[in-house]
This record gives structure tokens, sequence and C-alpha cells, in this order.
């Protein structure tokens, strides 16, 4: 048998027919300049030299993936330019060293999918040219987080990061951004993070920071993170060190604070449309204020130090052209004794962000968000708590995996400058409404029109995305307690297969010569069903399903069914040893135990489970393969409405502008909003402008 | 971006072909190769596995193969650096229609385990030399039975 199968297998590698199925895609139309390719020539007999090569990647604009690609592709222009074209040097051999090229980082429990392309195109008979064309796409999409909101956002300026091609190159990622703010002047700053060695408990050391003439933030963090597969998908833990200084109005309000806080993210629900988030967090600090002639509201101190605990949960979903998410945020302060709590903050936010394509790769985007938040003061609350207004934004919690905003925006008042009320400065309720719109008036895609438009590219990707759902299915039927079960027999099982294996040893020494085929053939079964009891005896977890299953009629090989058919049947069927029968019967017994337990397995949880998983995954990709743009240029319209209380009153602020987003290399968006029904002391109206710029490392 | 191709005044003859009544214009690329693969990365982050299935066709035959791929490291604070092993098998024509069904519809779950375990195993066993070669390549293709 072991001879029979080194020959059909020999034949297996060698035995290429003249057709077989096919799933290459249709070539595409004919493009002007270029001569077109004939299907059914040969252009390797037809004595036609490579003239031109080239490499095509859409994230070739990520300084990495440029180095690589550059690399491959003058690789390829040594082997293969000028040089007689052949199929195994243009195809099988090319692709064997893009793949060596490694173009996804490796992330531990992540999946990459890729997609490779050879075509040749413009032949030319005449002088026996042709140029060859490599299309390379991979993507490792982070399965946690992906139907989040700020997920989506990050897509559209930084897509390389749901695209999982963000861990490589160097472990230092530095990003400058800016702004303007009337009431803080220019602002510069950026984002450092150090990715740490993997092994403790964080993974990425970030310094980020902003200042203006009038006005600093501060902030390092320790992050760590971990994606189990279970009902909570994604852990995240951080500990942050803050300083921030900002005016307000004609005062300076500042706070210096360090923290600890964790959040988590459960699996998908509600068909896979859903998940929830919770978290919590412990903050001391200080928080001072320059207020020396303005009223403060009641139980109200300018400066104290403080100690709070703030706890916060909230839903998300993500549809096909829709992100939302719902937080609520409860923080517990007090600057007296510890376990006296001075002020409660309530905060509530809701986001959401639909884009409708009309047109190709131009979606008529739509942000909007609700923000409301409340304080009660059942004794006291340094000034710097209560909630500011104006064209500069806040957050609950530190971190951009999960933004809560926790001040009223409205884009036509600067920063800071909303906040008088009825009893003094700074408000201890508000609501705001924001409304953003924009449409790309001029734009370039992601990936190429002819790559997302082709069926046949689309159906192959999504295939991959299906393998990746496959082992998730696997990862939740090794999790199922029946298969702990099944895997516990096998040490009984490997003493049956020994026992076998010895009768088998002992009937072939007492019949020297007798049947030597079938005594090979029930030696190598029983030898493959060793070698994958012994594999799934060793410590790889979820690897270890697969090594049961084949054991069994799970898989197609089915291990003790060769067994029983090889030794049993067409050995044991004429030698009768009675040793072998029962050694055989033995291992029947066991299997038809293992086969029981294996098949108590609850097959469509884990399926439903694994479908839950991918679901954001496949949504994200969408978005990337078919509305985002590496470039665009967008109007934009905004819209605020915002009152803070008490009796602070109500601001709207209609306005417009221009957004440019060069996809990870500069967004910026700048505008003007309307304050329509000011006070005293308020402008007519504010610049609002921000800038964000690629990663300089990256 | 890598360059392009450049016009050439010859395609105009081509594109003179399209009109009412004439046969359709021939393609100006034809694709000779397609690969699709698939990477599990363990979450230790100490293994990793690649299935790839490529399909060359040269005009006339179409040719399937699995590219399997293992890589393993003791440190994952490192490199994977080369493959523990690196296996392309030839599918056998008579599983030429389950490659096509596995590139287009995605590998089934039985198909995956089989690919991370006894597929993994095998192309180890192999390397190792614990194993023949040629029933390793079998045991890899009974990924797409």
């Amino acid at each position: 048998m072991l001879a029979g199968i080194l020959a059909g297998t020999a034949f297996l590698a060698s035995a290429q027919q003249p057709t077989g199925t096919a799933v290459l895609p249709d070539e595409h139309p004919s493009m002007s300049g270029v001569l077109p390719c004939v299907r059914g020539v040969n252009f390797e007999t037809g004595k036609y030299n490579v003239a031109n090569v080239t490499v095509d990647d859409p994230f070739r604009f990520l300084y990495w993936i440029e180095g690589r690609a550059n690399s491959v592709e003058a690789q390829l222009r040594s082997r293969l330019q000028g040089h007689p074209f052949t199929y195994q040097s243009a195809g099988a051999d090319a692709l064997a060293l893009i793949d060596a090229t490694r173009f996804v980082p490796d992330t531990p429990g992540t999946f990459v999918v890729s997609f490779e392309k050879v075509s040749v195109v413009n032949c030319n008979a005449a002088a026996k040219t042709l140029d060859v064309v490599y299309r390379i796409y991979s993507t490792a999409p982070p399965i946690a987080g992906s139907g989040a909101t700020e997920m989506q956002q990050q897509a559209e300026t930084s897509p390389q990061y749901v695209a999982g091609l963000t861990k490589a190159g160097s472990p230092l990622a530095l990003v400058p951004s800016g702004g303007y703010n009337p009431a803080w002047g220019v602002l510069a700053g950026g984002n450092a993070a150090l990715s740490l060695p993997p092994g403790g408990p964080f993974d990425t050391f970030s310094l980020n920071g902003q200042a203006s003439g009038s006005m600093r933030s501060a902030a390092a963090t320790l992050s760590g993170s971990a994606s189990p597969l279970g009902a909570i998908q994604h852990w995240n833990w951080r500990l942050n060190y803050g300083n921030d200084v900002a005016p307000a109005g004609s005062m300076t309000l500042s706070k210096a604070d360090a923290s600890g806080q964790f959040d988590a993210q459960t699996r998908p629900f509600r068909q896979g449309a859903v998940f929830a988030r919770f978290g919590a967090m412990a903050e001391r600090g200080t928080m001072q204020s320059t207020a020396t002639a303005t009223p403060l509201p009641p139980n109200t101190v300018a400066s104290a130090a403080y100690g709070s605990l703030k706890g916060f949960s909230g839903l998300s979903s993500r549809t096909r052209h829709d992100t939302f998410a719902a937080s609520y945020g409860l923080e517990l302060g007090s600057i007296g004794p510890s376990a006296r709590v001075d002020w409660r903050k309530h905060i509530a936010d809701v986001v959401n962000e639909f884009w409708i394509p009309l047109g190709d790769h131009k979606p008529l985007e739509v942000e909007s968000r609700f923000t409301a938040g409340l304080i009660q003061v059942p004794h006291s609350i340094p000034l710097a708590a209560r909630f500011f207004g104006g064209g500069g934004d806040g957050y609950f919690i530190p971190g951009d995996a999960w933004q809560i905003r926790d001040v009223p925006v409205i884009r036509a008042i600067p920063a800071n400058r909303f906040y008088q009320t009825g009893q003094g400065a700074g408000a201890d309720r508000f609501a705001a409404v924001n409304l953003t719109v924009s449409y790309p008036v001029k734009h370039r895609p992601i990936m190429p029109k002819d790559l997302s438009a082709d069926p046949d590219f689309n159906q192959l990707m999504a295939a991959q995305i299906v393998s990746a759902a496959s082992a998730e299915q696997n990862y939740y039927s090794w999790k199922d307690p029946h298969f702990a079960l099944a895997y516990a027999e096998l040490p009984k099982l490997a003493g049956l297969l020994d026992t076998l294996n010895s009768a088998v040893n002992a009937a072939q020494s007492a019949h020297p010569g007798l049947l030597p085929d079938e005594f090979t053939d029930c030696s190598t079964q029983l030898f493959t069903a060793s070698f994958h009891v012994k594999a799934a005896r060793d410590d790889k977890k979820v690897a270890r399903y697969g090594d049961v299953a084949v054991l069994l009629p799970a898989d197609p090989e089915d291990d003790l069914k060769a067994v029983h058919d090889s030794c049993a049947v067409a050995l044991n069927g004429q030698l009768n040893d009675p040793a072998v029968t029962a050694g055989a019967s033995d291992v029947d017994a066991e299997g038809t135990k293992m086969f029981g337990l294996f098949n108590a397995i609850d097959q469509k949880a884990a399926a439903a489970k694994a479908a839950r998983d991918i679901e954001f995954v496949q949504r994200t990709l969408n978005t990337l393969f078919k509305d985002l743009n590496i470039f665009s240029v967008s109007p934009v319209f905004v819209f605020d409405a915002a009152t803070i209380g008490p009796l602070g009153g109500t601001r709207i602020g209609p306005g417009g502008g221009i957004r440019l987003e060069l996809a990870s290399y500069v967004n910026f968006t700048l505008g003007y909003a309307w304050n329509v029904n000011r006070q005293v002391n308020e402008g007519s109206g504010a610049v609002f402008f921000s800038i964000g710029t690629r990663d300089l490392f990256h | 971006m890598g360059s392009s191709p450049g016009p050439n005044p010859a395609a105009t003859d081509a594109g003179a072909a399209t009109g009412a009544g004439a046969a359709p214009a021939p393609a100006s690329s034809l694709p000779i190769a397609l690969k699709v693969g698939f990477t599990l990365n363990t979450p230790d982050g100490l293994r990793q596995i690649s299935f790839g299935l490529e399909e060359d066709a040269d005009g006339v035959k179409v040719n399937w193969t699995i590219a399997f791929t293992l890589f393993e490291r003791t440190d994952n604070t490192k490199p994977f650096g080369d493959p523990i092993v690196s296996l392309n098998v030839f599918v056998a024509t008579t599983l030429h229609a389950n490659a096509a069904v596995a590139a287009h519809k995605g590998l089934t779950p039985a198909q995956t385990a089989h690919a991370t375990g006894p597929a993994a195993d095998a192309a180890r066993a192999a390397n190792a030399g614990t194993m023949p070669l040629p029933v390793a390549q079998n045991i890899i293709q009974s990924c797409l039975r």
C-alpha cells in the first residue's frame, strides 16, 4: 500500500491533463494604447521576450509596502526583463518570490487572506515581446473592533489599519498633527508610539502632545490588549498620565492626572450586527483654575486634588453602510475623604455615520452625534470638572479605541468659550447635536476599479474569508466539552493501536512471506493512525482538533477506518489470526466511541459563533474595496446645536468648508461656522481647522 | 506605483476590430497565474500555517498546485525566518474541480482542520525525514478531498 501511495502520488505530481477546471478571471476589456494578448497563444513556445515587469499593490503608498514592492519588482525585472518568457519563471517562480517577501506582518492570532494575479499585457506579435503585470493584494483584517464607529473613521484616514498592515517596519510610529482654533491659535504636536516586545503586559508605549501659545496637552500611555475568542472578544488596558492646560475665556483650566483603565468588547450578537463594550477607570490628580474674578456656581471650588471612578458601557453596530454607537458613562468624583462621593457626572453619547454611494467610490457621508451630560453635586466639585463647550473636543476616557465625547461641541464658538450659565462659569448639564455632511467631488479609489469591480476577485476574496470563518469554527469546536471527552480517549486508543500493531507483527513473524502487501498496508495504516494520535497529544492547542478528526469519519482520511479495512478485512480476512481479530475489534470499538463523542460537538453553535466573529470583517473589507478613496476632496456642510444649563441658553451654528483626505498622508478639514444666535461677548462665528498627517516611519 | 506599459500605436489596430458585427476585441490583459491564500497565525505567535491554491495556465493547459508553508519559532519576539517546510503539491486532475471550488467558495471547517492539523504535521514529519515526502504530499492533498 505504501508503494502504491508513493507511485500514485508521483503520478499525481506529474500527471497534467490538457484541460482542467479553471477559475482564472476573464480578461479585462481592451485598454487604449495597449496591445491585446490573445488567449490560446502559448507565449513560451512562441518565443516571446519579456519587455517590462510591473508590481501593483494598492497599499504601495505605505513606506514599507513600497520598499518591499520595489525590491520584488527589481528582482523580477532582473530575472525576467529582456529574457525569454516562460510560464514557470513568470508564474510559479515569481509568485514564490512574492510570497517569500511577506507583505503582511506576523501578528499573533490573526489570519491573512491574499490574492496574487499574474497577467501578460502588451503582447507584440511582431516584436515578440510582452509585459508581465503582478497584482498583489494581502490583508490581515483585525477581528475585534471592526464594527466600531472609531474603526470606520480610522479607515477613512488610515485604511492600512483596517487592512492589518500597520505592525511592520519600524517599531516606532510618529504621527505629527496640528490644527487651529480661535481660542488657542495654531496648534502643533503629534503622537509617538513605540511597539514593545511581545510577552509583557503592555504592547505599546506612546507619548502624545499638542501645544499652542495658550494651551498645552501632554499624555504618556502604556497600553496592552488581548483578543481571545470567546464571549469577550477583545480586552484593552492602559496606564495613563495626562497634563492639560487650556484657556477658558479669561480663565485658565488645568488638570494633571494618573489613571488606570480597562475596557472589553463582547462577541457580536443579534445576527452578528451588534456588540457591547464596557469598562472602568480609576483616576487621581489635581484640577486647577485661575477663576479669581469669575463667579463660580454653588458647591464649586477653583482648585482641588481629586480622585474618581468611572464606569462606562455601550452598544455598537455596523451594517453595510452604517456604523452606530451609543455609550453611557458615570463618574463618581471626590475631593474629600476618598469614600465620599462629592459629585456624579453622567454622560450619554450617541454617534452614527452612514454613507450612501452616489457613484463609484463617491459616498455621501453623514456623520451625526448627540451628546448629553448631567452633573449632580451633593458636596463639591472642581471648576474644571464642569462642562465647558465650544469648538474643542473632549472625551470621557483617554484613548482612540473608544471615544465617548463629554463636552458640548459647537464649532461656531471657539473652544471652552461656551460655559456661562445662570449660576456662573461651567455648566452642570448640556445637550448637543452635531451634523457633518460631505461628498467627494474629486477622488481616487484605494482599490483600482478594475479590481474592486471584478466579480472574480470579489468572489475569491470572499472565499478566503470563508476559510477564515472555518478556522474560527474549528476553534469553537475545539472548545466544545465533547471534543475534550473525545480527546481524553487518545491514550487508550494509542494503547489499542500498539496492541494491534504487536499482534500484526507477531502474526507476520509467525507466517514469513505470507501476504506481504496486506501486511505492509496494515502496518502503514497503523503507522499513520499512531502518527496522528501522537501529533494530537502534542501541545499545540486548536490544531489538535484536526488531528483527532483525521482519525474519524469526520475527515476523508478516516485513519481508523483505513486500519479496519487494511488490517481487519484485507489482511485478517485471509489470515484469521485471533489476536489481530481481537485487537482490530478493540480499535473499532474505541473509534466508534470517540466518533460518538466527536459527533456530539455542537457544530451549529460553533458555526454561528464563527460567522458572528467574521461578519464585521467582511463588512469592513467591503467598505475598503468599494467605498474608500486614497485621495478625495469634499465640500463639507456642518450644523451644530448646543444648549447648556442652568440658564446658559442654546446656540445654533451652521457652516461649511472643505475636507481633503490623502489616505495615510494627510487629512484636513477647514471651514467656518456661524453663531446665528450669538450672545453678548460672543463672536459671529469661528473658523474650524484640523489636520492629521501620516506616520513618518511607516 | 510601478511603471505602466506605455502606449503603442499598433494598439489602434486591435481597437478597430470592435464594431457592429465585429468579433469581440481581444483582451488587453491575459491572466496566466492566480494564487489565493489563507494564512493562520496561532494565538501564541509561534506557528504560522499558510495554505495557498495556485492556478497556472499557459494558454492551453491548466494546472493547480497547493502551496503549503509552515513557519515555527520558539520566541515570538523574533522573525519567523525561513519556513520549516515549504511544499508545492501538484493537485491531481481528479481534484481540479475540488480545487476550483475551494478557491471560489473557501475551505470548509473539515478542510481547514486537515490543513492546520494533519497536513502541517505531515509536512513537518517529511521535513524531519520521519515520513516519506510523497506520503506527506498525499496527506496535504487530502485537504481537497
